[in-house]
């Protein structure tokens, strides 16, 4: 399809009356065929976003398209299309998780038997027992099953990882990769970066309503760079280090240097080749700390890496 | 039975259907059975206070249709019936807010008037089927204590008393339905229907109040005396209307606002 999936102007949501703004005049745009991860602190309004793109809130002011239909007039026919995990799951009926997923797909005029057993092989979800009496873990799964089980060319997941174990998280992962392979868009909210950095393709971070920054996780990673150590046999000038291209954050504390490399790491190699240097250690992108940042607000410098934030 | 939220909706309420009709139909059996053994016991003889017959209508217990509009149709068969058609209204829509549930059901395609008319459809199939049970019981009944009230009559006052239900149960659907909360809906609804209920019996005493009888439902449920006269299709129509009028308010109230989670 052409333009983008989901597109917000100006979209925004005051609860009550004289209430609190819960997300202020958002501008984002997700594209086709990506992963986009939806990041910011609880309450930063993920939940109210994801539910005004389905039509379960009417926005204050402003408008959001998905699919290329208006989220108001043509709320039937985007929710068809869609799939959406809400972030707590309600689920405690009597009826078996197999009932309850038949009855869902039912709402969709139909799902493939097959579809359902095979989400829940993958998953390893009991299908007979009452949804009542799963685990927070396992009514997660039922979430992504119905979410998933009709393959549906957008996926809206809030909280898509909270309640898995560590191995499930990992399939759902896999999934979510296997989906967007396909060509189908997923976007995903989070209030932890480690869990969507692996497969998100951009990230954006929302703050008290508002929208802080829209970044390619590779650009993210670029500019966290990488917390470098270098060990000299004997103590060196921080002079000589500061200024160098591709270094920043540089402390020196005896015969240790530390320092965040961005981009090539030559200049650094080649000035620490003047020196005796007996290790050098250089550790993957801090992007939780690029993310902290991010989280801390306004007058907090997001340049990462140089302080102990992670 | 997992096609439709219609379907679904009853599936779902198929054990408390189960349950009522088994009490309604113990309670009936108890109260209509045993008519004859009271009278000939000389238990229904003694005069009683005449404000007591604002509550439970004329007070004619020896007849049979007099005794099954006293006892079973202006009191304990209607409470039951109200109690049982107010916490299916007030759970319809309320109730899957509250918990969640609703938040998951409309992110699927279906519309909000389209869920709101499932609903209602499966509420009134519910008092529905309560109200035959409450037909065939006392119908039964009736025959077993040899009373003389034609089973067309006892049809006529539970069609009326079915929906009269169908309307106490609507109100509880539409307060759910503008407001999201369960307990206010079931409150407010108690409330109306008891004042309702006075407002049908004590109204016709008072000078210049009598109009205040033509707001009450019950007024268009008993006033025609269904158990002596038969249908009072004059009256079902009334009480048909207002359950239509509510289910569109409860269209209209969940429509127009954010769906809580």
């Amino acid at each position: 399809m052409n333009g983008a999936v989901i597109e917000t102007a100006g979209l925004s949501k005051t609860y009550g009356k004289r209430g609190t703004r819960a997300l202020d005049e958002l501008e984002m745009s997700v594209e086709p065929g990506e992963i986009f991860g939806f990041l910011g602190p609880n309450g930063a309004g993920k939940t109210t976003t994801i539910r005004l793109l389905l039509d379960l809130l009417r926005p204050t002011a402003g408008s959001a398209r998905v699919l290329g239909l208006d989220s108001r007039s043509d709320g039937l026919e985007i929710r068809r299309r869609v799939g959406y995990l809400p972030g707590e799951l309600p689920f405690g009926g009597r009826e078996s998780a197999g009932d309850l997923l038949t009855f869902l797909g039912n709402l969709r005029s139909g799902v493939p038997r097959e579809s359902v057993r095979a989400l829940a092989e993958r998953f390893d979800l009991d299908l007979g027992k009452p949804v009542r009496a799963l685990s927070k873990g396992n009514k997660q799964k039922v979430g992504l099953i119905q979410a998933f089980m009709h393959q549906p060319e957008l996926l809206v997941l809030d909280e898509p990882s909270s309640g898995l174990d560590p191995l499930l998280q990992q399939e759902f992962l896999a999934l979510a990769r296997e989906v967007r392979d396909s060509g189908h868009t997923i976007f995903m909210s989070s209030h932890v970066l480690a869990e969507v950095d692996d497969v998100a393709d951009r990230i954006a971070v929302l703050r008290e309503g508002r929208l802080v920054t829209v970044e390619s996780v590779d650009a993210l990673r670029e500019r966290a760079g990488h917390p470098t150590e270098i060990r000299f046999a004997e103590p060196v000038p921080v002079g000589a280090f500061t200024g160098l291209v591709g270094v920043r954050d540089v402390t020196v504390d005896g015969s240790i240097l530390r320092c965040v490399v961005t981009g090539s790491a030559d200049a650094l190699i080649k000035k620490a080749a003047e020196f005796t240097v007996e290790r050098v250690l250089s550790q993957p992108p801090d992007l939780e700390a690029v993310f902290l940042a991010y989280y801390a607000g306004p007058g907090v410098e997001a340049s990462g890496g140089g302080d102990d934030a992670a | 039975m997992l096609r439709s939220v219609f379907t679904k909706t009853l599936y779902d309420a198929r054990k408390m259907l189960l349950w009522w009709s088994l009490a309604l139909t113990g309670t009936m059996l108890v109260y209509v059975a045993g008519h004859k053994q009271y009278v000939e016991a000389g238990f229904l003889e003694a005069e009683m206070p005449e404000f007591l017959g604002a509550f439970m209508g004329k007070l004619d217990f020896a007849s049979g249709a007099g005794y099954l509009n006293a006892t079973i149709y202006t009191l304990l068969g209607s409470v039951l019936v109200v109690i049982f058609a107010l916490m299916l209204g007030a759970r319809a829509i309320a109730g899957d807010e509250e918990s969640g549930m609703l938040d998951v059901l409309l992110a699927h395609p279906v519309s909000r008037t389209r869920f709101v008319l499932e609903r209602f459809a499966a509420l009134a199939l519910a008092v529905g089927v309560i109200g035959f049970v409450m037909w065939a019981a006392v119908s039964a009944a009736s025959r077993f204590s040899e009373m003389d009230v034609p089973i067309v009559n006892i049809a006529a006052a539970t069609a009326g008393l079915t929906l009269l239900g169908i309307v106490i149960g609507s109100l509880a659907l539409a307060v759910g339905a503008l407001t999201g909360r369960q307990a206010l809906a079931a409150g407010v609804t108690a409330f109306i229907a008891l004042a309702a209920f006075l407002a049908n019996n004590l109204a016709p005493m008072f000078e210049g109040l009598e109009f205040v009888q033509r707001l009450s439902p019950f007024y268009y449920y008993l006033g025609g005396d269904p158990l002596r006269e038969g249908f009072d299709v004059g009256g079902l129509a009334v009480l048909t209307a207002a359950a239509l009028v509510l289910a569109g308010l409860a269209v209209w109230g969940l429509n127009r606002r954010d769906i809580a989670v």
